[in-house]
Parts: structure tokens; sequence; C-alpha cells
């Protein structure tokens, strides 16, 4: 009764999309002023947006017979240089020479569609247009006497090269991940699925870093009502920055204080490939390679792409393995706490003597035994990821030997205890995502408190609440929990087990387009089996 | 409906008060494991004509357990177990007075063990059997044991090989369940057959013997001398078992009896058949002991009511294999052979279970055979009318034993050995 009675009636919050932001300084946001066709204007009214931006090149030069003054304006850095001056320089000059008859090079649509060497132009024409292409890492041309603006595009191809992923290891598949730069991303993905109905639909986010984020999705498969969702949350971003997907996950999940994630993301395009095929929809965002996948189930992040590339039968063990270390992982310590403390007529009789024996003259009740010891693994882990690496493996050393065998030897914690909490942490590991193995790091801390005060009871409605919790968690409109609840037996194909590739006619019911029944995949009765020799 | 806001702190108030002093010092039965004294084994033995329990407890103590791991601390020393003394009108008072003598919390949920001294048995063991059901930390598949001395002596005895006494003796009848002569009883079990038709039950006697000074007596006899003797301490050994009836313990079934006791009341399985083999020819001299184990087997008993009274048919079926032939040039190859070791060894098996009946319907006098039960089962409606005589009916009640010994399996050893010894 009390905690309802103390809860506020919230507002529903005021779209507040149009009001300004502090960055009201960018002219895109002012009303846009359109070019005007006096070239020294036009530099005059740049020159002032980009005051004090060194990076900026103008480069003024007269073209055609009629030496027309024109400004080739780009950033430095970010453009290609190579074509800068092979390309755009040298169709500029050769207009000279081309052009006998002379009358019609001073207009930008004819330097557009007859000289200029290069494939992505477009004519703009106000300042804000060319603004945002500049700093994209556009060229934008300007020319005396005409009010528009040609675009050319040249962005450099900045960033590292394609190498193996960090995250999701795996034994058998390929190697490469993505990198920061969006279209090398999209590219990956493009060499996956070769199919026109791949579509990428570009949204530009964030005032000041004008991030550009691409959201993928395979028309006809993909359900349309996620497509559209994903959309409109995106559309409802109104941010000064985007420099991590992390930004945009948050700003789009369906319940921001749930402690499990409840988006995916990964860094390998054959993942995220997979995703796409079985009508999820991707969000890639420039500057990072971990890319969005949504809708996401709660079974997605117990799933590793390499289980799709084993054999089935091991892919299900392991899968099998791994649900039973995510159990480990939650509940050990506490599991620990409850029996040892409340029901020891649980216990074997022979572990409760040796546990009594390993106990004897303990200082400290199991629970801060054990919650110190936690602790201190999780700053080890912390530590070990923060360390430089020659640093990180002198960490590993003193937290391995001097807290483990040293607390025990000086009588601190009992061995059992270490024991526990070197299972637990190992088990943390069998969690293929890293961001769902957080989410059962935090509720492990819960559910010691609870095991330690109510002993198994407490643990027992600590799951419940889990569960209820998790069974009430929707992404884009998809139950978290299924295909488990609601129980579904056709997307069981592809759950706690796998079924062998020839067995996976479908694609997933919850995730894929329902609408217009296309959700064979491929031909059915693939099952290999050897010709009958009799003919 | 507005809420007074200085209620609504207090309530709060309690909230967190509730909530803080849960998690810091948990639920009431919170109890760190080294804080528990766990009982093994619970002895309960009583004075001839007084209403006191005297109760003794087997105590594991970690402490003594192979020494503790931990450094610094005492390395090894101290015995595995600890026996402790108290009295009370009832088992649970004699429970509680333990705390007056024990620093750690009695724990009860590991005892394994209940063993009834004789004086106790003889007087009656209602009064107890009630409160081990009652109380949810003894389990229903605790082994009940009886004693011909008092079960203080039995608890305080060591078990060769096992550190804690009465983990021995939990395996000695673990051992029991799947194969042995005595029938082990775990306290569903004995109260289950108290409950049934007869109201009678059994459970196996423990005993102290000195087998060691047996032993040792007899090879002086042998060999003319005193030997010289490490003198080990009584052993405890469980090979018999005690007669319950209406909750008293009325007699003690010797070891044979035990042996066949089992297999009219559960199955021959396991246990074994010996006789003295007598070939039909009479030529051949050969005679001697013969050893069968019985792989697999049954005893039904079926009740007939007649005119003439109640007749129980018993029909048992052994599977056996050939364990020895101790006798000199029996040919187990030869199917005749065979044949007649299997209808000896019926015959024997006929007289010894003849024997077991008998000592029931004349010496103790108490249906353990399972009779009325089987009577009670066939003939539901005449049972009503026996029932109330069933202790003067069930002496005269007449028995026909069939019973059916196939031998599966002779081995492939011819006997060879002997030949060669008689030889030479």
């Amino acid at each position: 009764m009390l905690p309802f009675r103390s809860r506020k009636r919230k507002k529903p919050p005021e779209p507040e999309l149009n009001q300004p932001l502090a960055t009201e300084a960018t002219p895109e946001n002012q009303e846009n002023p359109s070019l005007s066709s006096s070239l020294a204007e036009n530099l005059t009214t740049l020159q002032s947006v980009f005051a004090n931006c060194t990076d900026l090149v103008y480069r003024e030069l007269k073209i055609g017979q009629e030496q027309v003054p024109a400004l080739l304006l780009y950033m430095d850095g970010i453009t290609d240089e190579k074509t800068v001056n092979q390309d755009i320089l040298k169709s500029l000059v050769n207009i000279r020479y081309s052009n006998p008859e002379g009358s019609g090079f001073n207009n930008i649509g004819m330097i557009k569609s007859v000289f200029m060497e290069i494939g992505n132009i477009t004519e703009i024409s106000t300042i804000g247009e060319v603004v945002e292409g500049v700093l994209t890492g556009n060229v934008a041309l300007l020319l005396e006497g005409d009010a528009r603006v040609l675009k050319i595009g040249t962005k450099a191809p900045i960033g590292r090269i394609v190498s193996e992923p960090i995250t999701d290891g795996v034994v058998r598949g390929p190697r490469e991940g993505f990198t920061e730069s969006l279209r090398t991303n999209t590219t990956l993905l493009r060499r996956k699925i070769k199919d026109p109905n791949l579509k990428l639909e570009k949204v530009v986010l964030g005032r000041t870093t004008k991030t550009e984020v691409n959201i993928a999705y395979l028309e006809g498969i993909a359900n349309p009502k996620v497509v559209a969702e994903v959309k409109k949350r995106i559309a409802l971003i109104d941010v000064d920055s985007v420099l991590e997907s992390a930004y945009i996950e948050e700003m789009i999940e369906d319940k921001p204080f749930s402690i499990f994630p409840q988006i995916d993301h990964s860094e390998r395009p054959d993942k995220i490939a997979a995703g796409i095929l079985q009508g999820q929809v991707a969000i890639f965002t420039d500057g990072t390679p971990f890319v969005l996948i949504v809708p996401t189930m709660m079974l997605h992040f117990m799933q590793s792409s390499e289980d799709y590339y084993d054999r089935s039968i091991y892919a299900s063990w392991i899968r099998v393995v791994r649900f039973l270390f995510l159990n480990f992982a939650l509940l050990l310590p506490a599991l620990y706490i409850a029996v040892t403390t409340f029901h020891q007529g649980l216990l074997p009789t022979a572990l409760l003597i040796n546990i009594a024996a390993a106990r004897v003259g303990a200082p400290f009740p199991t629970i801060i035994e054990v919650l110190t010891m936690e602790v201190t693994f999780e700053a080890l882990r912390e530590a070990g990821i923060r360390l430089p690496k020659p640093v990180g493996q002198a960490v590993s050393i003193v937290g391995g030997l001097v807290i483990g065998e040293a607390a025990v030897q000086a009588g601190m914690v009992s061995p059992i205890t270490v024991i526990v909490v070197a299972l637990t942490g190992i088990s943390s590991f069998c969690i293929p995502s890293y961001s769902f193995a957080l989410a059962i790091r935090i509720l492990r801390f819960g559910m010691i408190i609870l095991a330690s005060t109510f002993g198994l009871y407490g643990m027992l409605l600590g799951l419940l609440v889990m569960q209820a919790h998790l069974v009430s968690l929707r992404s884009f409109g998809v139950p978290y929990f299924a295909p488990l609840a609601p129980f579904n037996l056709k997307d069981m194909k592809d759950s706690v087990m796998r079924l062998p590739w020839w067995a996976m006619g479908e694609r997933p019911r919850l995730t894929a387009n329902n609408t217009n029944n296309n959700r064979q995949r491929q031909k059915f009765f693939l099952k290999p089996a050897p010709p009958d020799e009799n003919g | 409906m507005k809420m007074d806001k200085g209620c609504l702190t207090m309530r709060k108030l309690a909230f967190i008060v509730v909530c803080i002093s849960l998690l810091l010092t948990g639920c009431w039965d919170y109890q760190e494991v080294d804080r528990l004294a766990p009982v093994m084994a619970i002895g309960i033995d009583s004075i001839p004509g007084s209403k006191i329990i005297l109760l003794t407890v087997q105590i594991a103590s970690p402490e003594g357990k192979g020494g503790s791991k931990r450094t610094g601390q005492q390395g090894g020393g101290g015995e595995a177990y600890t026996v402790m003394n108290s009295e009370g009108k009832s088992l649970s008072e004699a429970i509680h007075n333990l705390s007056t003598q024990s620093t750690r919390r009695i724990s009860l949920s590991h005892c394994k063990i209940i063993v009834l001294g004789e004086n106790f048995a003889e007087a009656g063991i209602g009064q107890i059997l009630d409160e081990l059901k009652r109380d949810r930390n003894f389990r229903r598949t605790d082994w009940l044991l009886t004693t011909d001395k008092t079960a203080k002596e039995i608890l305080e005895k060591d078990i060769e090989l096992e550190q804690v006494p009465a983990r021995g003796l939990d395996l000695i009848l673990q051992n029991f369940t799947t194969l042995g002569r005595v029938l082990p009883m775990n306290l569903s079990d004995f109260s289950a057959r108290l409950n049934e038709e007869s109201k009678v039950s059994f459970s196996p006697l423990v005993q102290l013997e000195d087998i060691d000074k047996q032993v040792t007596s007899q090879l002086e006899k042998a060999a003319g001398r005193s030997l010289e003797s490490a003198g080990r301490p009584k052993t405890l050994t469980i090979s018999k078992t005690a007669v319950y009836k209406n909750l008293r313990m009325v007699g003690v079934l010797n070891e044979d009896d035990t042996r066949l006791h089992r297999w009219l009341i559960d199955s021959p399985k396991g246990s074994s058949i010996k006789f003295t083999y007598t070939p039909q020819s009479p030529t051949e001299e050969v005679q001697g002991e013969v050893m069968l184990n019985i792989i697999d087997g049954k005893t039904s008993i079926t009740p007939q009511i007649s005119e003439n009274g109640i007749t129980m048919n018993i029909a048992v079926t052994v599977k056996a294999s050939l364990s020895e032939t101790g006798v000199t040039g029996v040919d187990v190859l030869d199917p005749k052979v065979v044949a007649q070791l299997e209808l000896q060894a019926a015959e024997a098996v006929k007289l010894q279970l003849e024997h077991t009946i008998n000592t029931a319907q004349k010496e103790i006098k108490v249906d353990y055979v399972d009779f009325a039960e089987s009577l009670h089962n066939y003939y539901p409606v005449e049972w009503k009318q026996i029932k109330d005589n069933w202790d003067d009916t069930f002496p005269t009640v007449e028995y026909r034993i069939s019973c059916d010994v196939e031998i599966r399996n002779t081995g492939i050893i011819t006997d060879s050995t002997q030949q060669n010894e008689s030889e030479e």
C-alpha cells in the first residue's frame, strides 16, 4: 500500500521540439537566407559563419575565357585532396579551352552537366546548405553572378581499415568488423545482402555533430510498423551531439529505467546482416563500429553469431551451457548464502561439515564475505579493462594471488567463498552480450541481499519480480521474453536450441513482416539425404 | 481522501526501519553454518519404571574433521564428533535441555540415525514416535535402529574407516537397502507398518560385539597357546531384527530368521542359499556345502479361506548363480546334477522358511510375516471377522510353501583344482 501511495502522478511530457537549444548560433536554424548572386557578398557571409576555422580552405579562381570569378570552399582533411586537385580544379581550368562559344559557361547548371568530371554533384541555393555541405566533407563551388552553388561530393575515406572485432569473438565465422566510418559499415552490409530491397535511410542527428545515421532494413521482410516506429522515435531525437550509438539507444528504448538492455548492438556485419534478414531493423551511426539492431528479445543477448556457424548439435549444447551459467552468474552467491545461513538441512551432510570446517574462526558473516569478494572482483574486472595492457597483467596476478590466496591464508574469508565468487565470475563471462552481463551483475547483488535477508524465499520473490518485469517488457512492440512467453513453438527453433539450417524454413514470427505471408525464407524439406542406391 | 502528511512520513519511516533492520540482521532463523551443532544421530534410553527420557546425541564437530585447511589454527587434532547427553520428560524437552551445554545451535536436520535403547523399546515408543513424525527436522527417511544395550553405548562407539559413527551406520543401512540380510527400516516405513492391520513392525538391531576377542579366542583354542592380540575395541554390528507389536518391542529374530524374514517381506534378491548337497546315486560319496547367490527372486503370499480354515500359500521363485560348490566331483555342467542342485536348494529354502514362520507362530507369537496384510488384501470382508481375535488365530494358521530355484549360471570353472588335489 505504502509505496503505491507515494507514487506521484506524472504529467505527460510536453513536446518541446520547437524550442531552441543552446547552440542556436548555427545559421541553419535561423531563417535560412538564400545565396545572393554576388560572390563577394556570399564570401563575406560565409567568412562570418566560418570565422576562426583554420581548416577551411577558400580557393579563389577565375574560370573560362571570360575570367569569371569563382570560389571553391572546402574543409581541409575531410575532403579528398586528390579529387579537389585532379578532378575539380582540372575541370574548371579546362572550361577555358573546351568552350569556344563562351556564353553559357558561367551557368552553374552548365558546369554541372557539361564540365565537372565528378559523380556526386548537387545544386544548392541556401547558405545553410552550403555550410552543412562543407562541414560534411563536400566541396562547394560558388560562381559570380549565380545564386546557386554546386555541392561536389569528395568525402575523404578516413578511418581505420576493417579489422577483427574486439567484442563478439568467434572461433568460426567471418573475421571482419565494423569501423568508425559509416559508409564502410554500410558497404560491409551491402556486400552481404545484394538486394535492392535493402534500404538505407539517412537521418542526420545532432545539431552540432551532424552525425549521419542510417536506418537499414529489408523492405518486404521487416515489419513496416517497426520500421515506421524506429523512424518516428529517431525523428523525435533533438540533441546537440550524437557521438556513439548509445546516445540513440537510450533515447529510443521502450523502458528507460529497466535494468535490462532492450536494444542489442554488435560490431559484426554478419550478425547485423542476419538480423536484417530475419526482419530486424539496424541503425548505423557514423563514428562508431557499434550498430544497433531492433527489435531485440532477451534471447538475442544469449546468442552468439557463432551459434549459427557451428553444427546445430554443438550450438544447441553451447546454448544450454550458457543458460546454465547465466543462472550461476545470477544466483550462485545468493544460493550459497541462502543455503549456508538459512537452509542448512538442504546441504549434503558431508558438505555441511566441510563448509563448517572451512568457516571455523571466520570473523565475518557469510554475507559480508561474499559481498567483499564480489566487490573486489568487480574492481579487478574494471581495473583489468582500464589499465594499460602491460600493467593489466600485474593486476591480475595481484588480484588472483593476493586477494584470493592471501585472504584465505589470513583467515579473512573462507575458501569456499572464493570458489563461489570465482565460479560466478567465470559464469558471467559466458553471457555473450556485455550489456546483458552487466544487468546480471547488478541483479546478482540484489539477489545476494535478498538471500541474506529472507533465504531461498527471498530469492524466489526476487526471481518472481524479475520474471514479471521481463515478461512485461517490450522492444518496439515485440514481447521481450518471446518466444518463451508468449510461447511460440515455431520460433523455438532458434531459442535455447538451434535447429539445423535445413529446418529453419520460416523467419521468426515476431520480428518478420506478418502482413503479406512471406515468412518462408527457404525451400522446405532441405534435409540432406544420400540418393537411394536402388535408383 | 487526503492523507495526513505526518502520518505518511511516519509510515515511510516505519517502512525504512523495517527494511534496514531486515537487511542488516536478516531473518530470525539466520544462522551461520559454523555456529551450528549438526546432530548426526540421536539415541533414546529410559530407566524402567521412570517417565524420564535419557537422550544421547552424536554431534559432528567440524574442527576435528581431518584438521581445517586454515593455517594458523589448530592443525587436525580433535575428535570428529562429540557426544552429549541430556534428559527430559519428553524428546523435545530433552533436546531443548541440550542447549544448556551447547555453545552452538542444535541442528537436527542432518540426523539420519535414531537408536532406541532396549529398556525404552520394551517400555513402549509411542511417546516419541509422535514427536519424531511431527518435528520437521526429523526426516521420514531417517533410519530407525533398536539395540539390545543402551543407545548411549552405541552412540559412543567408533566405527572403523568412518570419522563420524552415525555416518558409518547410515552407510551400512544404505548398503542393506539393495542387498543384504537385514531389512533396513526408516521412520516412514516403520510407522506405516504399525498402522497396518497387524500393528506389527520391526527394525534392525544394532549390537556391540567383540569380534576381535571371539576370533582370538577361537584361534587360541586351536593353537593351544595365548595369541598376541592388539585388543581392538568392540564393533557395532547389525545382523538381527527387533520385532515391535503395539509400539513395544516383543522379540528379537536371530540372524537366519532375519534373513528369511526379509525374503518373506521384501524379496530374496541379494541374499544367498546355503545347503548341503547329497548326490542321488549312492555310488558317489561326495557331499558338501553349496552356496548359491540369488540374482533375482520374488515371494508372494496368497491366502486361501476354506472350511478347514485359513491357509497361506507362499510361493518363492529364485534365480541364482552358483557361488561355491565346496564339493569335489560335482559336475556342474551336467544338467541332471544342476537339476538335483536346484531341487535340494528349494528343499533347503523350504525348511528355513518353515523355521522362520514357526518362530513367529510358536515363539514370539506375533505376525511379523505379513499374513494379516495379505488376508486383508485378498479377503477384505472375511478379514473384518478374523481381525478381532487375529492374535489368537495367527499361531494356528496353516501355510504351504512352494519354492522354485533356477540356477542360471554355474560359471565355466569345473572343479579342476579339487580334482587335482584328490589325485595327488
